[in-house]
């Protein structure tokens, strides 16, 4: 992996802009991006998008021999996967620091929290046992990829079901899903990974994006790092399942209690989404609605499936606005624009467009106007 | 598939226009477009676009940077390897910038350049087979409004748009400078270096650039009066 380099002048603006109550993309430090699950044409297939960055999780089962200190479990197996596309510092077919991070996380989140029932999906005790695998690709990396990959890996294994399984005797069948319906996971709880950046040891910011996650695990100018990544993973009982750091040690202790509040309702959304949308899904599918990933294809705007969301934007900026004013605002333009302007651009060299103050007034301007200090 | 000017071409496309008028004079054929023995063929996904006198070229959405010569581009100096500082570019590798490349360097006199720093530069040499190489100064050895950007920000965004914000007929910066003073270097490999006086502003102009991707030149303007209300503090 090619390493991501980040200049002083982004770290810099990056800290000042996090200090004084602000964040680049004119969210407030605990409002998340947009989340949205859609689900494809297969059982536990779907596509979770927040913001920009968007996973695709699927979920597949085989039957394998079980384990042999667990006979009567069956096996599930999370496989995290980021390609170039997702950004241009991955490369293909290779483990990266991140993959295994994001593969520990989720395999702690889901498989330690005991969350799955996984001595339902035993068929023979000792010989059969279905083994559940999670496919995580990773089709756009905008920061935050944790909590992303969760809710997909969430999503995907509580929408997945399994075919039915009957036994006679010493025979197993594995029936299709026209003979008889597929039997879904049976999830205990739902847990959620939620991550929060911290800056300078004592601002909680959720949902980071790729810029502030880059920045506070960065070390500051001074030499010392006072950020890090803070993942809580909670299911929608409050109940904590998984606490990970990265970055710098926090001794600020009300720091974990906030992110753990916020967690918690942070969670408690998202699951209430995921089952939502999961019963959405179940009833378009019985009526037989055909829904697949070409349903998130939009065609209102030119990228089909990316950027609704400015990665710089104010707090304010609304892109339905300008459509509405437009009208009035034209004349006024045109009023505008023969009125000679306090700041010139002066083409400099060839393909550059510079803006520079005005020093003192220019021969056409009456002096009177006033306006051409500075 | 055969295609003219003016049509959204795909990869595989042949355009014969092109060969008919090579046979009789000059044709200049850019980016996007490969000469093999029969045909002229179309290699990105874009529009084809044609200016006289018969230079050809495919306007694609791009996000990736290939170095072409005499282009200034923003860097983030991300290596100093005994004298020249290796630069990050956007493009499949570092671009070399020699330390004696600044206005009055010399062996004694050094640019005080540190990793991290983000430089405006001209390409100087960019083939296909070797590193590119940046500099910081023109022809006069002057360094022009090259060197290094120092506070202010910078972010990345398409080819297309820093094409678009930097052509003449583009109302954006016109419209922008009117509202409120700031300065921007914009680099042909797609990133861009503003700053203004205040936090609130630059990102203000990070937005109104951002936004202009998709708009007309009407809507460009419009948007750029309502970024200056919110600015302002008239809308809530």
């Amino acid at each position: 992996m090619r390493e991501v380099y980040l200049s002083n002048c982004e770290k810099g603006f990056l800290q000042k802009v996090i200090s004084e109550g602000h964040r680049l993309d004119g969210r407030n430090y605990n409002e998340s991006r947009k989340l949205e699950i859609s689900f494809g044409s297969e059982y536990g297939s779907c596509i979770v998008s927040l913001g920009e960055t968007k996973v695709l999780a699927q979920v597949s089962c085989e039957v394998v021999q079980p384990k042999q200190i667990r006979p009567n479990e069956g096996i599930l197996y999370i496989n995290v996967e980021i390609s170039p596309m997702a950004a241009p510092q991955f490369e293909a077919n290779r483990q990266t620091d991140l993959t295994v991070y994001l593969n520990r996380l989720l395999e702690k989140c889901y498989k330690d929290s005991k969350c799955i029932d996984l001595e339902s999906l035993c068929i023979v005790v000792e010989e059969k046992v279905w083994s559940l695998r999670v496919d995580i690709k990773v089709l756009n990396h905008e920061g935050n990829l944790i909590e992303c990959a969760s809710i997909a890996t969430l999503a995907s294994l509580a929408h997945f079901k399994r075919p039915d399984v009957t036994r006679s005797g010493d025979k197993v069948i594995i029936h299709t899903l026209i003979e008889k319906d597929p039997i879904p996971t049976v999830l205990y709880h739902y847990p959620v990974c939620i991550a929060f950046a911290i800056f300078s040891n004592d601002i909680l910011v959720s949902d980071p994006s790729f810029i502030e996650e880059s920045v506070c695990t960065s070390s500051s100018e001074e030499g010392g790092n006072k950020g890090g990544i803070l993942v809580v993973g909670m299911n929608q009982y409050k109940e904590l399942c998984l606490l990970d750091l990265m970055g710098a040690a926090i001794y600020n202790s009300n720091l974990v209690h906030k992110a753990l509040i916020n967690a918690a309702d942070r969670c408690k959304e998202i699951v209430d989404l995921v089952k939502k949308s999961i019963v959405n899904n179940d009833t378009l599918r019985q009526k037989r609605v055909k829904k697949n990933f070409s349903d998130i294809i939009t065609t209102e705007h030119m990228l089909s499936l990316s950027k609704r969301d400015l990665s710089i934007c104010l707090k304010n900026y609304n892109v339905d606005d300008i459509e509405m004013s437009q009208d009035e605002e034209m004349e006024d333009d045109e009023d505008q624009n023969p009125e000679p302007s306090k700041y010139d651009v002066v083409p400099s060299l060839p393909q550059t467009a510079e803006i520079i103050a005005q020093k003192g007034a220019s021969s056409w301007i009456e002096i009177s106007s006033g306006s051409e200090e500075d | 598939m055969k295609a003219s000017v003016g049509d959204v071409v795909l990869p595989g496309d042949y355009c014969e226009e092109i060969s008919a008028v090579g046979e009789k004079a000059k044709v200049i054929i850019g980016p996007g477009l490969q000469k093999e023995i029969d045909h002229v063929y179309v290699t990105k996904a874009g529009i084809l676009k044609k200016r006289n006198p018969n230079t050809y070229w495919v306007d694609n959405y791009q996000k990736r940077y290939i170095p072409a010569r005499g282009e200034n581009v923003i860097g983030v100096v991300v290596q100093k390897a005994g004298d020249i500082f290796r630069v990050d570019v956007g493009s499949s590798t570092t671009a070399a910038l020699s330390y004696l490349s600044f206005e009055g360097a010399t062996k004694k006199n050094k640019p005080d350049v540190q990793i991290g720093d983000v430089v405006y530069a001209k390409m100087l040499v960019a083939s296909k087979d070797m590193e590119p190489e940046l500099v910081c100064v023109d022809s006069h050895g002057k360094k022009g409004r090259m060197g290094v950007l120092s506070d202010g920000f910078v972010f990345k965004c398409s080819l297309n748009l820093i094409r678009k914000i930097l052509n003449p007929h583009c109302p954006l910066l016109e419209s922008l400078k009117n509202e409120w003073p700031f300065e921007l270097a914009a680099g042909m490999n797609g990133r861009i270096w503003i700053k203004a006086n205040t936090m609130r502003e630059t990102i203000a102009l990070g937005n109104a650039i951002l936004g202009a991707e998709y708009l007309s030149d009407e809507e460009i303007k419009s948007m750029c009066t309502n970024i200056a209300t919110i600015l302002a503090g008239h809308v809530s």
